[in-house]
């Protein structure tokens, strides 16, 4: 592989990532707060890339001058750099949406991480409905019995699951810091008016509701699925965002 | 080659008109690929700062100062690099060009492996996380600290005793030493970057491929039999290729398992796992990989099954 190749491939990664990082795509696959950081190294990948097309430039003139020794291909890099092309080429003409509804609805149950802190014993905040991620509302409904969420009207946002064995999840990915960590998190909806009975899924919604109190236990890595019987569902855009 | 390439883009940007990735996009195929994207976006700003780090140790650090800081004896340096590992907050991907830069500039391979296995395990931003993921059981913080260095020392002791020079590849390239510091700077920045994003790419697909088809219901069966627990964890590991700031609250989700089954994912995580396995062999070519990344797994879950028994019982 010649510099000259080697520099195209660096130069669309860097472009791929400018760009993700200038439409916000890049919130399909990690945290809002990387905008900056995928930004800086999108353009530090093409000065440098830049920089080494010039080297190669002056590589060949150089091998000419010295009689068709050819200097630059003595120091061939292996294949390996090949490789970046597929990221480019995927960021560019086929980038993927964030995870949703199939990944959702692959897990058996919820598999929140079971962080238990002072923060979910305090009560909610005051209002009616009171709005809450779908993650905390899981938490909650676990922690000291559900006691925080009892008799609360709640306002969660999430997309549409389709429920195999019927009806549907609100669902959310949680995600700490990329995609291949994401995890679903869901709340089964009951109660939703005739034309809400099947929407389709990966459409974004806000519900309200208040919480079917169960005795919910864990088992195993799971982490129980709450029903929440709504008493308003409304369809909005897709938040920037699309994972908490 | 540059009509080949050219050529690629073409038929690529032809395939989005005909929309023929429409026709490919299956949930599971998409799934995979969001991941596979996800992996590498998160990873290059982290690789990004490693390779600039890496440059600058090779062109501005005079190789002197590591060896007024390293002890002479190559015994005591592998521990002494250990702890240093204290000293740099990033995660693994930063890691890896970072020991080739500290190799290239005359610290001796065995404590330059070490420093490359400790510093994503043990620094202060990860031992935080732990912290965080693991509230009212410091001692699973404690526990990751002790079994991650112990397997860095124990690898770098390893490799003075049995390891050979030639599996690793000539690391000094005269090409890369330009006319000025800045030169020098850039280019070994560049050629890292080559080298070790190449390889993020192959470890990152894999990943992608492996995470969309094994089942989840296939780890609560596994969960029973403690052993096989603590492999199973190790070798999840080893495929979600999860970065070592965030891979804490992940091994707290799975709550089935034993905490030394927990602590294994976490010890083996920022040391082997396939996005980094790639790197290294980038970096220090594939004989050295093949041999290197095995035994690290096979020490760090002997040690985490150690400590976790110790600790965590």
């Amino acid at each position: 592989m010649t510099k000259v190749m080697q520099a195209i491939m660096l130069n669309l990664l860097g472009l791929g990532l400018i760009s993700i990082s200038v439409t916000d795509m890049f919130m399909a696959y990690v945290k809002p707060v990387m905008k900056i950081p995928l930004l800086v190294t999108g353009t530090v990948i093409v000065i440098l890339a830049v920089l080494w097309f010039v080297d190669a430039v002056r590589d060949r003139s150089k091998a000419g001058r010295d009689g068709g020794d050819d200097h630059a291909h003595r120091h061939r890099e292996p294949m390996s750099a090949w490789f970046l092309l597929v990221p480019a080429v995927i960021l560019f003409f086929a980038a993927p949406p964030a995870l949703g509804a199939y990944d959702a609805a692959r897990a058996e149950g919820n598999s929140v991480p079971v962080v238990v802190s002072e923060d979910y014993e305090l009560p909610l905040p005051e209002g009616d409905p009171v709005p809450i991620r779908v993650t905390d509302f899981v938490i909650r409904t676990i922690d000291s019995g559900g006691a925080t969420v009892l008799d609360r009207e709640v306002q969660l946002t999430g997309f549409v699951t389709p429920d195999p064995a019927g009806g549907w999840w609100l669902a959310r990915q949680s995600m700490s810091c990329c995609a291949a960590d994401a995890q679903p998190v869901r709340v089964k909806i009951a109660g939703a008016p005739d034309d809400w009975a099947e929407p389709a899924a990966e459409t974004w919604v806000t519900v309200t509701g208040t919480w079917l109190p169960e005795n919910l236990a864990i088992s195993g890595s799971t982490v129980p699925i709450p029903t929440l019987a709504v008493s308003g569902i409304e369809a909005i855009e897709p938040p920037a965002s699309p994972y908490e | 080659m540059l009509a080949v390439v050219v050529t690629l883009i073409i038929v690529a940007a032809i395939a989005v008109q005909l929309r023929v990735f429409d026709g490919l996009s299956t949930p599971a195929v998409t799934t995979a690929s969001t991941i596979f994207i996800s992996i590498v976006v998160q990873a290059l700003p982290f690789l990004m700062l490693g390779v600039l780090l890496s440059g600058a140790i090779v062109a501005f650090v005079p190789p002197t100062l590591w060896q007024r800081i390293l002890p002479r004896n190559p015994v005591l340096a592998v521990p002494v690099a250990g702890c240093a590992g204290l000293a740099l907050p990033g995660c693994e991907c930063a890691s890896v060009p970072i020991g080739g830069a500290l190799m290239k500039s005359g610290v001796r391979p065995a404590a330059a492996l070490t420093f490359l296995l400790a510093a994503p395990a043990i620094n202060p931003v990860v031992l935080a996380s732990t912290w965080v993921a693991f509230p009212g059981q410091p001692e699973m913080m404690v526990a990751r600290f002790i079994a991650s260095l112990a397997v860095s020392i124990t690898m770098g002791w390893l490799w003075l005793r049995f390891g050979k020079a030639e599996w690793l590849r000539p690391l000094m390239r005269e090409h890369l030493q330009g006319g000025t510091r800045f030169e020098t700077f850039r280019r070994t920045a560049t050629h890292d970057l080559l080298h070790a994003g190449g390889f993020l790419v192959v470890g990152a697909g894999v990943a992608a491929v492996l995470d969309a088809i094994v089942p989840g219901s296939l780890m609560d069966a596994i969960a029973d039999n403690p052993l096989l627990a603590i492999l199973a964890m190790a070798l999840l590991a080893v495929i979600l290729c999860v970065c070592s700031e965030a891979d804490a609250f992940i091994a707290a989700s799975f709550t089935q398992f034993s905490p030394t089954a927990m602590l294994a994912f976490m010890v083996v995580g920022p040391m082997v796992d396939l996005k980094l396995v790639g790197m290294q062999a980038g970096i220090f070519g594939r004989r050295f990989a093949a041999r290197f990344a095995p035994t690290t797994f096979v020490v760090a879950v002997l040690m985490s099954t150690l400590i976790g028994w110790w600790l965590l019982t």
